[in-house]
């Protein structure tokens, strides 16, 4: 029916803007009960007291509950990510007896409504014994610091080194060396949805429901069983319309353990809605690095070797393990042919919000180290950026690219295929890149200051190890794929639909996709890291095609006719060249499941489904190139988004008009990331951004139309040659407009160094006259 | 962020409000766009024990026009001055101002009244009133007095309303209708500035300035008038680099707060090029020429 890679109207939208999604605070059972979290006021804290005996006698009170009225089973979230470079520390699910960033849980409050719950957590009373914050990630690492967790010297999480050649020697004879320290700080994900758990006990089963809104809802099967010490099997996660993802939501927080032991053990329905402020204070964060950075290079601007380290933030735990530095570090090289490369992550504790992956995990400040080392270069040897890129940038005849070092997923680092020279070639098209520099020069003499940034990235995607589909047309003609990754905005309704109505030649409308139930297919992972599309489409594509298989099987039973002789067209089979004789899907489905009490008769046994689990042999590799022009307000360095364009090669694109989304949302978040978003803490290690009105989101009015287009080379590493396409839009956005305005303001001196940056950042620059944003 | 236990009024008449009002004292709130209270009382920043609703009160809800005076009742929403053209070119500065108060739905809501009894500093409508030299009709039980706006802004969040009191009108006297512009510097457009300017210019039929009204926002705990350079523009033609001069005046005195958002010297560096941008438009649009 040709769905596959048209721009198909996403299915899912009517519902949504309409009002008429499901979400988990939509969700209303009978004598269901409310939570509250009582959190810690302080960033790092002894606990002398929790005395809850105000809060219990509270009007509408069920139940308050402390770190010791938990089973010894549900007491810490077991290490769900083990890396043999990391000893995790054990993460309470309540704490008991200290207190390690602002926003960790102590006592959950259970009311009859969550108004009542809020004023009785209010009279959970907490005597802290207060140690010092451990906010400053250098001021961490020093001697004498005060440790987050007492075994763990010099804060020191784990430090992760990586190196391929004879970098010193690169530099040693090297005609051009720059250097940088550089800072990311920290921001958030911020769904529109927040974290959410609804939790149903039914002890008639023994069996536990829980509805919310994770992005691995089989991770949380299996560690919520764990704590509840059942088998996984009387556990149920159940996923609605999940208002967004972003990552952070891809792993199991101490909630997730906290209602479900809770709604057990008061054998009441309980919801928890994590609030805005909860969400900003709470939720996990990403983004803090400082690295202090090299390059060396040739007089013609060829890379020669990148050295350095870097501090990563880790927060008060490690949920997900390392692998956000794991990932700059491995990320760094990018799409760029870099002969020498040694990094070395220092990953630190400190008294704040655990880190984990947020969008672009890890990749944005990769990026932004690669492109103003770039940047630095190009100025050095007064070689246009642009050509700086296009001199380094491995060549498309050069994939599959060995890189040259043993990445994240343990295999040797290999992109799949590409063409980056390509796609910064034709971003500089877009924003008329020629044109563009003369009119730059043109209006300095005015007051007027353009810039110009650009920026190249390669991230992996659609990672293994498998996702699971299932394949099925009922009696009816409808044809029903069920998929353990679940969706929290992404199209998944419309995109694996797409997939499945080409196979079996059937209209669109006549497919439906479900997810977002562990009871449909056995195993899954999860819906992150642009992996989803790769994994389930290609599962739903070689489903489909055993469905097809047999279907034409069991139609040959039917028709008695040969195999051969049958073609499956518009949901039909027939016997080619005798149309009349034929038999619709939902007439084989029918077939299939036989009649009571009669011996089915079939070479394909019962039903016309079909499981298949996609397993990827490696990872594929997407790439992007992104250009941008922005003019600074030289006098109060208020910055405006002139044009900006993102080519982006994601292999095949299986829905255009999804995938334009997803860049431009991507690119939103960038703006973001550059521009406004910035979780703050203070010394004292509290939160200074716990609301929207100062932690900043880009709005329509910040965000500026976005160009995209798309030069695909398909990957060959799965059947549709797609790539993944979620995180893209965003990794290079932050390094492309840091460069951008540091181009405008470059008559001034400013050096871009941090971000993000506000104008009254630059306003600071500016006034030093040379130097990086370096203030708040 | 469920807001802490609070009893809920909403009487029929303002009589009815100000006795409730005098009957509970400081515990009470009075709600009207409930824009900037709602969200405070949901964070539990604000505890309210009693909630005196005036949105059920008939007759207060439309500007009352007179050639000396243009009076707006507590009830009128912001978004009327964008709605009403009548309105707009009645009052251009306040209207002007009024785009940049956060977005639609919440002037939708917001009142011009409540604004002014919110107080925040960064606030545009303080400002604006405080430049139109308005004033203030503020009402108790059994009384009514009236406030000149220079004088009703006391600090951050704070005014001279007592307990018990709350204002009931706002009266601009011949408010002007060329001249003037509000210009200002937010992290986003929507977000409270980091520093707003207002400006009421006045030419003679020479061209030469007659006279200047200059306040400007988010630099101190409440709007600020800047008296020295009102006083140097005075008799002076228009001209770019005596406003340059007057930006900087404005500036010198300040001494803003710093915050995550932006330093003080930024806001002071602002100041100094709004108050200068804003001069320049008010003069243009009084229709004279700037040198």
């Amino acid at each position: 029916m040709g769905y596959f890679g048209r721009r198909q109207a996403r299915v899912e939208d009517d519902a949504l803007v309409t009002g008429r999604g499901r979400y988990v605070d939509d969700i209303r059972l009978p004598g269901m009960a409310h939570v509250a979290i009582v959190r810690s006021r302080m960033a790092h804290a002894g606990l002398t007291r929790v005395d809850v005996a105000r809060a219990r006698a509270a009007k509408g009170v069920v139940a308050v509950f402390t770190a010791d009225d938990l089973p010894p089973s549900a007491r810490v979230l077991p290490d769900c990510h083990a890396h043999p470079a990391l000893v995790s520390k054990d993460l309470p699910v309540l704490a008991p007896d200290r207190v390690r960033y602002v926003g960790e849980p102590i006592a959950a409050v259970v009311a009859e409504d969550r108004y009542l719950a809020e004023d009785a957590a209010e009279l959970v009373e907490v005597e802290y014994e207060p140690r010092p914050a451990v906010v400053d990630l250098e001021r961490a690492l020093e001697p004498g610091a005060t440790l987050v967790h007492d075994d763990r010297a010099g804060n020191v999480a784990t430090r992760l080194p990586i190196s391929k050649g004879d970098v010193d020697a690169a530099f040693a004879d090297a005609p051009c060396v720059v250097r940088e320290r550089l800072e990311i700080h920290r921001g958030a994900g911020q769904a529109m949805e927040t974290r959410g758990i609804v939790a149903l006990w039914s002890a008639g089963d023994e069996r536990l429901t829980v509805w919310n809104v994770s992005q691995v809802p089989y991770l949380q099967r299996h560690v919520i069983a764990t704590a509840l010490g059942v088998p996984e099997h009387r556990v149920r996660v159940l996923n609605g319309d999940v208002g967004g993802g972003f990552g952070y939501k891809g792993l199991v927080y101490v909630e997730d353990v906290l209602i479900a032991v809770l709604a057990r053990a008061l054998d009441r329905p309980l919801k928890w809605i994590e609030d805005r402020h909860e969400h900003l204070v709470a939720s996990y964060h990403e983004r803090t690095q400082i690295h202090d950075v090299e390059m060396a290079a040739d007089e013609g601007g060829l890379i020669l070797g990148v050295r350095g380290r870097f501090i990563a933030d880790t927060g008060a735990y490690t949920p997900w393990g390392p692998v956000v530095p794991l990932l700059t570090l491995v990320n760094i090289p990018g799409p760029y042919k870099v002969p020498s490369y040694r990094m070395e992550a220092v990953v630190v504790f400190t008294t704040t919000v655990p880190v984990v992956p947020v969008r672009g995990a890890g990749r944005p400040q990769a990026v932004f180290v690669m492109e103003r080392l770039l940047d630095r270069v190009a100025e050095r040897l007064n070689i246009d950026p642009a050509e700086v890129r296009l001199r380094n940038l491995i060549q498309a005849d050069e994939y599959p690219y060995d890189v040259g070092f043993i990445s994240r997923d343990g295999a040797r680092r290999t992109y799949d295929s590409g063409d980056v020279p390509a796609l910064l070639r034709r971003a500089m098209t877009m924003v008329r890149y020629d044109e563009r520099r003369r009119e730059q020069a043109e209006q300095r003499p005015h007051g007027r200051y353009v810039g110009i940034g650009m920026g190249c990235a390669v991230e992996e995607a659609g990672l293994g190890p498998y996702e699971e589909v299932e394949v099925s047309v009922e009696p009816s003609g409808t044809v029903i794929v069920r998929a353990g990754a679940p969706a929290q905005g992404q199209g998944h309704r419309t995109v694996f639909a797409q997939v499945v109505a080409d196979e079996l030649d059937v209209p669109i409308e006549d497919v439906t996709v479900v997810s977002g139930d562990t009871d449909l297919v056995r195993h899954s992972i999860g819906t992150f890291a642009s992996r989803a599309a790769v994994l389930v489409g290609s599962a739903a594509l070689e489903a489909s095609r055993a469905v097809k298989a047999k279907a034409l099987r069991i139609a040959a039973t039917m028709l008695e006719a040969s195999e051969l002789d049958l073609v499956l067209e518009r949901g039909r089979v027939s016997v080619r060249g005798a149309p009349d004789r034929g038999v619709t899907l939902g007439e084989i489905a029918r077939r299939s499941l036989g009649d009571a009490g009669i011996p089915l008769k079939l070479p394909t046994g019962p039903g016309l489904a079909a499981t298949s689990a996609f397993c990827p042999p490696a990872t594929t590799y997407p790439t992007g190139a992104h250009v941008a022009v922005v003019e600074v307000d030289p006098r109060t360095l208020a910055v405006r988004i002139v044009q900006y364009a993102a080519v982006q090669d994601f292999g095949t694109l299986m829905n255009p008009l999804i995938v334009d989304g997803q860049v431009i949302g991507g690119v939103a978040h960038g703006i973001g990331n550059a521009l406004f978003e910035r979780v703050v803490y203070d010394a004292d290690g509290q939160n200074l951004t716990g609301t929207f009105m100062d932690y900043l989101m880009p709005t329509t009015t910040d965000v500026p139309r976005i160009d995209v287009d798309h030069l695909g080379t398909p990957s060959p590493l799965n059947p549709m040659g797609a790539k993944g396409a979620g995180q893209g839009g965003l990794i290079p956005v932050a390094a492309v407009l840091a460069g951008a305005v540091e181009d405008a303001l470059r008559p001034f001196g400013v050096r871009v160094t941090r971000v993000p940056f506000t104008p009254s950042d630059l306003a600071e620059a500016m006034d030093a006259g040379t130097g990086g944003v370096r203030a708040g | 962020m469920k807001p802490a236990p609070f009893q809920y009024v909403a009487p029929d008449t303002l009589e009815e409000a100000l006795t409730l009002l005098k009957q509970y004292g400081d515990d009470a709130k009075v709600l009207a766009g409930g824009q900037s209270l709602v969200p405070m009382m949901n964070l539990r920043l604000s505890r309210p024990s009693v909630i005196v609703d005036l949105n059920r009160i008939a007759g207060h809800d439309t500007v009352r026009d007179s050639a000396r005076v243009l009076t707006i009742p507590f009830l009128v929403r912001q978004r009327a001055f964008e709605t009403s053209p009548e309105l707009a070119h009645r009052v251009p500065l306040l209207a002007e101002a009024i785009t940049f108060v956060a977005h639609p739905a919440i002037r939708g809501r917001g009142t011009i009244a409540g604004s002014i009894a919110h107080a925040d500093p960064a606030a545009e409508i303080p400002a604006v009133v405080t430049a139109l030299e308005a004033e203030i009709v503020v009402r108790s039980k059994g009384a009514k007095r009236v406030v000149a706006a220079q004088d009703f802004f006391v600090d951050v969040l704070t005014t001279a309303l007592g307990p018990g009191e709350v204002v009931t009108e706002i009266r601009i006297p011949r408010p002007p209708t060329k001249g003037t512009a509000f210009v200002e510097l937010a992290r986003r457009f929507g977000d409270f500035a980091l520093v707003g300017v207002a400006v009421i210019l006045r030419t003679a039929t020479d061209g030469s300035i007659a006279g200047a009204r200059i306040t400007l926002s988010g630099v101190a705990g409440k709007p600020l008038r800047a008296l020295d350079s009102e006083a140097m523009l005075l008799g002076h033609q228009p001209a770019a680099a005596l406003f340059a001069e007057a930006g900087r005046a404005a500036a010198a005195p300040l001494t803003p707060p710093s915050d995550i958002h932006a330093s003080a010297s930024y806001r002071t560096r602002v100041a100094a090029v709004l108050t200068e941008r804003a001069l320049s438009v008010a003069a243009h649009r009084a229709g004279v020429e700037v040198l």
